[in-house]
């Protein structure tokens, strides 16, 4: 009798759950110069990379979440999905303004023990913007970040154009001396910072690279914003006008 | 030559120079990593993979460390070591074999995605053992063993090390590398540097997890933890570890419901297995010279697994023969719940008992069980020294239902009856395996009986 086809049995481990959510500025201004077309392509594009990525963590499970602010803030995705089978909903800009303290208030919601259960790991917040807050943003900050959950999350923020306000997306930002605000000044800077924070930042999320500094780098390297010889992955348009 | 622009190395057919005048061209991007990102190329005639590293890495250490590891040569084909260092421009990469399609992230075996039988798990292990053996002996250290630099081919259990770019002389840290959580040595958690010490931990927690699928220090501290952040990592693998069956507390044994591929394994793999991980995630712990089990000592352990395993008769699913726990439970049985053996007393397969000098290894007969020359020999510590077939099971061509072993030696081996009879199996021959047989001389100071 030949053993070698038989499989032991088992498979799969008891896994920890993982919550990227990602915070998307729908107001008007957003429908310019293409900004919103290119938050919805490099989100779409960044998904199968969040996916093969996931692959490599089996004990972790992956769920992903957008918001939309604009007039209030509101989920586009009523629930975390998993990232295997994912897909994305594409979202427009609104005849609207800039309500990022809304958005705070509503993700505080979400960064609570019983939203996120009992096996987790730090969950990873990208919010994106090109504009001014509206609304009370400081005080919605400050709700968010009472969560006990807030002080674990890797929260990072990305300035679409030069109409953003970087000092206050700073203030949100979980580690703004080495990881200040990305500033895109054109589409495929934006595709490159939604796809580095969405993939590097969740594999840090994951498990935590250290170097030998003796120190802990609790974050990689953001990329480079212009490497004289940037040897990369192809992108498919060398349109690099400024918005 | 005209200066490198944005995105330009990656069209199709752009050509680096390379050694002898020859030209390495680009032919695909393949993926992106920390510290470069990864081409598929051809150099004259061959096939084979880049790296090409980011600005933050083009340093002349690194640069000098890939060449002096070109020099030293690759510990043996498990490797996908460098070969060449390319130079463009004041840049460098280097080239190395090209991954093949049927090696799968490793990692794949946690999830269920791939599976790996007693077997395939043992030679997987083996071949991990042995090849940073072979890279430990010239005073190298790997650095940053896990699971993502390991790839499998799940139908042979053969492996394939990635990443070596990072390897290093034994107390030297060229790329700043300590390692990934999970799989590093306390005292590299602890912010210490990674060595050929702290690799052999490492490589205990990589062989843990494919064995028994769960990881070695995650019991209940692990379920009790909502947050499992780089604090929670720090405490539990750094300051305090402390391993899921340490024998001495019990305070983070594995939680049924959370842990239960671990509970399930613990008790199919044998005592030997169970103590050499007991004392490396114990004792090892604090002692990394003498605590951590050498590399010599795991590829014993799992030669001896790989020559105990047989299927159950009811179900098939592969058991290992193990005397410790014939002794203590009186009996071998199935662990499958589903099988009408499980937990009954099966019967215990046909087996050698070969004896060399005063050693003595019990290798269970399987229809296609194979008998190696390292097998038959005093010591054979490698396994490409240790590797030909020197017999395998056979058919009597008069009655297929009888089985032998068949002589693939160049030995002319001989056997005695009970009777005193002594005959000759000259190589190609194949021999009775019958109780009537009293001794199998294999002439390499190797004898053996047959139990059945
Ligand atoms: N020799 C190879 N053949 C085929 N694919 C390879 C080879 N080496 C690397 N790759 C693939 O290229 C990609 C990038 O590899 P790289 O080693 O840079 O990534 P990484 O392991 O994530 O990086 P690092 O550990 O340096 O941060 C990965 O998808 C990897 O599987
Ligand atoms: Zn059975």
């Amino acid at each position: 009798m030949a053993i070698d086809s038989v499989p032991i049995i088992g498979g799969g481990v008891s896994k920890r759950e993982l919550k990227i959510f990602w915070l998307i500025d729908v107001s008007g201004s957003m429908a310019i110069d293409g900004k919103m077309t290119a938050v919805n392509r490099a989100i779409k594009a960044v998904i199968p990379e969040l996916q093969s990525s996931a692959e490599d963590f089996p004990d972790i499970q992956t769920y992903v979440q957008a918001m939309k602010f604009g007039n209030g803030a509101e989920w586009h995705n009523s629930s975390a999905e998993k990232i295997e089978s994912y897909v994305w909903r594409e979202i427009d800009a609104e005849q609207a303004v800039t309500d990022m303290g809304a958005a705070m208030q509503l993700l505080a919601h979400e960064l609570t023990e019983e939203k996120l259960g009992k096996k987790a790991i730090p969950p990873v917040i990208i919010l994106l913007s090109d504009g001014q807050p509206t609304d009370n943003y400081e005080g919605g900050l400050e709700e968010l970040l009472k969560q006990r959950w807030s002080k674990k999350s890797i929260r990072v923020a990305i300035a679409i154009g030069k109409d953003a306000d970087e000092e206050k997306l700073k203030m949100f930002c979980s580690n703004p001396v080495e990881i200040p605000p990305f500033v895109a000044g054109n589409e495929t800077q934006l595709v490159k910072f939604i796809k580095w924070a969405s993939v590097a930042l969740s594999r840090t999320a994951s498990t935590p690279a250290i170097d030998a500094t003796g120190g802990v780098a609790a974050v990689p390297t953001p990329p480079p914003i212009k490497a004289e010889v940037k040897i990369g992955e192809a992108s498919d348009d060398t349109d690099d006008d400024v918005w | 030559m005209s200066k490198l622009k944005e995105g330009e190395l990656i069209k199709n057919g752009f050509a680096l120079p390379a050694a002898g005048g020859m030209k390495c061209v680009i032919e695909e991007f393949i993926g992106g990593g920390g510290q470069g990102e990864v081409y598929r190329v051809k150099l004259g005639s061959e096939t084979l993979a880049l790296k090409w590293y980011f600005e933050d890495s083009q340093k002349s250490e690194l640069k000098a460390s890939l060449k002096n590891l070109i020099n030293i040569g690759a510990p043996n084909d498990n490797f996908l070591w460098p070969k060449e260092v390319i130079e463009y421009e004041g840049k460098f990469g280097y080239v190395m074999g090209l991954r093949p399609a049927e090696y799968q992230k490793s990692q794949l075996l946690v999830n269920g995605k791939i599976n790996l039988n007693f077997r395939t798990v043992a030679h997987a292990c083996l071949q991990l053992a042995d090849s940073f053996r072979l890279l430990h002996i010239p005073g190298l250290a790997y650095q940053d063993i896990n699971w993502g630099n390991l790839f499998i081919n799940p139908s042979t259990g053969d492996i394939l090390i990635c990443d070596n770019d990072n390897v290093t002389e034994h107390g030297k840290n060229v790329a700043g590398i300590a390692g990934t959580y999970g799989f590093m040595a306390p005292e590299v958690v602890m912010g210490g540097l990674p060595n050929a010490h702290t690799d052999m931990f490492s490589l205990a927690v990589l062989m843990f997890r494919m064995l028994f699928l769960d990881h070695p220090f995650d019991g209940k501290r692990w379920v009790d933890t909502a947050c499992w952040d780089q604090a929670a990592q720090k405490k539990y693998y750094g300051q305090m570890p402390l391993f899921i069956y340490n024998p001495s507390d019990s305070s983070n044994n594995p939680v049924a419901g959370e842990q239960d591929n671990v509970i399930l394994r613990w008790k199919m793999y044998p005592q030997y297995i169970r103590d050499c991980f007991t004392k490396v995630f114990t004792e090892g712990l604090t002692d990394p010279e003498n605590g951590r089990l050498m590399e010599e000592n795991w590829l014993d352990v799992f030669r001896r697994l790989q020559e105990s395993i047989f299927p159950c008769p009811y179900c098939e699913v592969p058991i290992i023969y193990d005397v410790d726990k014939i002794k203590n439970e009186g009996k071998i049985s199935c662990w499958n719940p589903k099988c009408q053996g499980y937990e009954q007393k099966l019967p215990t397969p046909p087996r050698l008992r070969i004896k060399i000098g005063k050693r003595e290894r019990i290798v269970v007969l399987n229809v296609d069980t194979k008998l190696y020359h390292y097998q038959l020999v005093k010591s054979a510590p490698s396994l490409k020294e240790g590797g030909p077939v020197v017999a395998e099971m056979a058919q009597n061509p008069k009655d297929p239902e009888k089985w032998g072993l068949r002589n693939l030696s160049n030995n002319n081996w001989t056997f005695t009856t009970n009777s005193g009879d002594i005959k000759d199996v000259n190589p190609d021959k194949a021999m009775p395996l019958t109780k009537n047989i009293k001794e199998i001389d294999f002439k390499t100071s190797a004898t053996a009986e047959i139990r059945i």
